[in-house]
């Protein structure tokens, strides 16, 4: 079972799409780390899924809730999802900005 | 046969009533009127539990979230988040025209598609104008060439 685990993620490791930008200019676009940081949280590496890119965990929050709430209609969902949404890009925002300042783009 | 006529008067005030109320039942039934103004009501409020959603409401919430996640794959963001922008701004129109004949919950869904539209629309405007003013600051082919990229930020003296 582990082994095939490891197979399966390192399937997954060798099967990323490929970020167009990074491809082009070897340059991190903002979305860059996002499959990495899912892989991670896929292995339940809730630490290392939030280095590798910050926003991924209330992105999938945001993508669950969203089902959720068309479903089950919340009175609160449609507020509750704006505001996790701005805290999504003001925190995609900072992390770039971040990255730019540190010198990990390359 | 006055006094048999009266007592039968005075024994059918029942069918005299009825006589009489008849009308007065009529008249009783103005005011009764309620009852069948009651049922109007009811059927607005069946109306607002049943009132259909908004025909947009779900793209666009669904889009607006979509459009960060795809703003770093091509660009796509853009066109996600101006999509449900224009959808969700038409539907408001829609619901502004008449606010009774959709539901308060998908006008509230829609808003929200509004507002996450708006801003995948704007992070994704960021990321394309970036694109740009980084090929007009390093030129094409340093883009192209992790090293001389390096090279180039070294004498800029960003690193």
């Amino acid at each position: 079972m582990v082994q095939k685990h490891n197979s399966f993620f390192d399937w997954l490791n060798h099967h990323l799409l490929s970020c167009p930008f990074k491809s082009y200019f070897g340059i991190d676009c903002p979305g860059c780390g996002l499959q990495r940081s899912i892989l991670a949280l896929l292995k339940g590496d809730f630490l290392d899924s939030f280095k590798l890119y910050p926003a991924t965990i209330p992105l999938i929050f945001i993508v669950l809730f969203t089902m959720i709430h068309l479903k089950v209609d919340f009175k609160f969902g449609a507020s509750l999802i704006k505001i996790v949404f701005i805290c999504i890009a003001s925190i995609i925002l900072i992390n770039y900005i971040y990255k730019i300042y540190n010198h990990q783009l390359i | 046969m006055s006094e048999e006529q009266e007592t039968p008067q005075e024994n059918q005030p029942i069918d005299l009533s009825k006589k009489d109320d008849a009308p007065k039942e009529t008249v009783y039934n103005s005011p009764g009127t309620p009852p069948p103004f009651q049922p109007a009501p009811p059927f607005q409020q069946y109306g607002g539990m049943a009132q259909p959603n908004l025909p947009n409401s779900t793209i666009a919430l669904i889009l607006g979230i979509l459009s960060i996640p795809a703003c770093c794959c091509y660009g796509l963001g853009l066109i996600f988040g101006i999509i449900a922008w224009v959808l969700a701004g038409s539907d408001i129109k829609k619901y502004k025209l008449d606010p009774n004949g959709f539901s308060l919950s998908s006008y509230k869904n829609t808003k929200a598609g509004k507002v996450c539209g708006i801003i995948g629309a704007i992070l994704s405007l960021l990321y394309i104008f970036c694109l740009i003013a980084a090929i007009a600051f390093f030129g094409w082919a340093a883009l192209r060439d992790p090293e001389l990229m390096k090279e180039l930020l070294k004498q800029k003296g960003l690193q």
